[in-house]
């Protein structure tokens, strides 16, 4: 059975006001009020609902006041500094507002010149968000301090693009927060040297971020999926620095992404030696006039059979680049690699075509 | 029970305004209330089922749109909620079939709520949401009925506290 059957005699239809008396109500009003259905029905729309829509049904009564102030507050997204501090000052003054608060996403780029009188507005509201499940904190400008005093006991994820100088309220938030499983971050500065407390991040799953992080975050850490921006002209000597230190994660990384400048050679032959129980790989060229498709195939076919349980394979590049394969060859391709690792399934090529191995046969299906 | 005998078996339904319709078990088991209802009485039963909660005219739109939808996959288990929320989408036919009096549209989907139609729910919430998108708290409350039981302080302080939830 459903888990509200409602009484059939219950919908009124704006103007003509035929109804029931016998459905939830927060508070009690005449029949020919009756809204349109049920209010559990109602929440059920409301789910649908942006942010601006949320806010003006919570003006049209108390009954929808609650449920839909719940709803708006549930996660956050602030895209300016003005609308971050209107919002922030909301939070402040009313409490059930801000325990509402599981998400927040605040992208703000224009907070650079009053950082003197943001940060401690951004301070405060953060420290009262103790129920975060999941922050991503980008705010350009030195407001890695703002860190300082948080603590969110059911944070999962958090991504984090401030400046990283200094490094300590960085390191010291990472450490008081244990739940954290999927961490992005970005920000540092060329030269600058990380250490974390012993025993930080405990239960790391994912890592993205600079190739520079690595050594810092991966190792005996239970890191599975990497994912990693590596716009570097170095890229070839800094491999063997990066890589191996992907392998000392202390459960095998299964899932691996790079964004490069023109697909590395190098790169491909060092995660064939030292990542073999990849499962997923995803290298995507961010070039657009430097492609080395016909190296990048000569490569992969000199190292796939060492991917014993690859089962995808993406190499996407800018969309402004015409791939060197037909379809046909596609297909030929798909058939080459499957008999080199016979564990893959699917694979996107330069042209962004998805192919799938569906019961034997290479297919190209949408996306 | 098998499914190769359900593919050819007839359902009857009977509507509270007693109308009955006999449709193929495929379609009336998109509802996931007449599916139970089924497997409850065993399939030798030529027994109609009795739908007390939903009229003629409203089962015969719901059953339209249950047969367009009889091959649809089952959708997966606890599909991730997130992934539905704020895509206010709706297919091309659904879209169409969506196309009516705001009354059918309530019926319709305290109808799919009754009979358990996940799916169908779904369309008729993400189409009154696409109503309520753009509209003033007066306007929304004109449209359901609801009565404003805010002072006209209440809601403009209520207005300032979530003026950064507007459009800018």
């Amino acid at each position: 059975m459903p888990p509200y059957p409602p009484p059939r005699n219950q919908i009124a239809s704006g103007s003509t006001g035929s109804s029931g008396s016998s459905f939830t109500r927060t508070h009690a009003r005449s029949t020919s009020d009756a809204p349109a259905m049920p209010l559990e029905l109602f929440y059920q729309v409301f789910e649908n609902l942006s942010p601006s829509s949320l806010s003006s049904v919570a003006r049209t009564s108390s009954a929808f006041n609650g449920v839909t102030e719940r709803m708006l507050y549930r996660r956050l997204e602030l895209n300016s500094s003005a609308q971050a501090i209107q919002c922030f000052q909301t939070l402040v003054k009313k409490p059930s507002s801000w325990t509402s608060v599981q998400e927040c996403v605040i992208m703000i780029s224009d907070a650079k010149n009053n950082a003197a009188q943001f940060q401690p507005i951004l301070a405060s509201a953060l420290r009262l968000l103790t129920r975060l499940t999941s922050l991503h904190l980008a705010v350009e400008g030195p407001f890695v301090t703002v860190l300082d005093g948080c603590n969110f006991p059911s944070l999962k994820t958090f991504s984090s693009i401030v400046d990283l100088c200094p490094w300590a309220p960085m390191a010291n938030f990472l450490y008081r927060h244990p739940s954290i499983t999927h961490f992005c971050i970005g920000g540092e500065v060329p030269g600058q040297h990380f250490a974390l407390p012993p025993g930080t991040l405990p239960n790391l799953q994912t890592f993205m971020g600079s190739r520079r992080l690595v050594s810092t975050f991966v190792p005996n850490r239970p890191v599975s999926r990497a994912t990693l921006a590596w716009h570097s002209p170095n890229l070839e000597t800094e491999v063997n620095s990066v890589i191996p230190s992907l392998s000392m994660s202390s459960v095998p990384l299964t899932t691996f992404s790079c964004a490069t400048p023109g697909w590395s050679s190098t790169l491909v032959r060092s995660i064939a030696a030292y990542l073999p129980e990849l499962k997923s790989i995803r290298l995507l060229n961010v070039s657009v006039d430097y492609h080395n498709e016909a190296e990048l195939y000569s490569t992969l076919a000199d190292v796939l059979s060492s991917f014993t349980d690859l089962s995808k394979l993406e190499i996407p590049c800018s969309r402004q680049i015409q791939s060197i394969l037909t379809l046909e060859e596609e297909a030929g391709r798909a058939k080459t690699w499957h008999a080199l690792a016979p564990r893959l399934a699917q694979i996107v090529f330069p042209s962004g075509h998805l192919w799938e191995n569906i019961s034997g046969r290479w297919t190209r299906v949408a996306q | 029970m098998s499914t190769t005998e359900d593919k050819t078996r007839k359902v009857k339904l009977v509507t509270s305004d007693n109308e009955e319709f006999e449709v193929d078990w495929e379609v009336a088991t998109r509802s996931v209330l007449i599916k139970h209802m089924l497997e409850d009485i065993g399939e030798s039963e030529e027994q109609a089922i009795p739908l007390p909660n939903v009229t003629a005219n409203v089962l015969k739109k719901v059953l339209e749109w249950c047969e367009h939808h009889r091959k649809d996959p089952e959708p997966a288990p606890e599909s991730s909620d997130d992934n539905r929320k704020r895509t206010l989408e709706i297919g091309d036919w659904d879209a169409k079939f969506i196309q009516v009096d705001q009354e059918m549209l309530f019926e319709i989907i305290l109808a799919a709520n009754y009979l358990d139609i996940k799916a169908l729910l779904d369309v008729g919430c993400k189409t009154v949401a696409n109503m309520i998108k753009g509209k003033q708290p007066e306007e929304i409350r004109k449209m359901f009925n609801i009565v404003n039981d805010f002072t006209p302080e209440e809601e403009a302080q209520i207005k300032k506290e979530n003026e950064w939830a507007e459009d800018r």
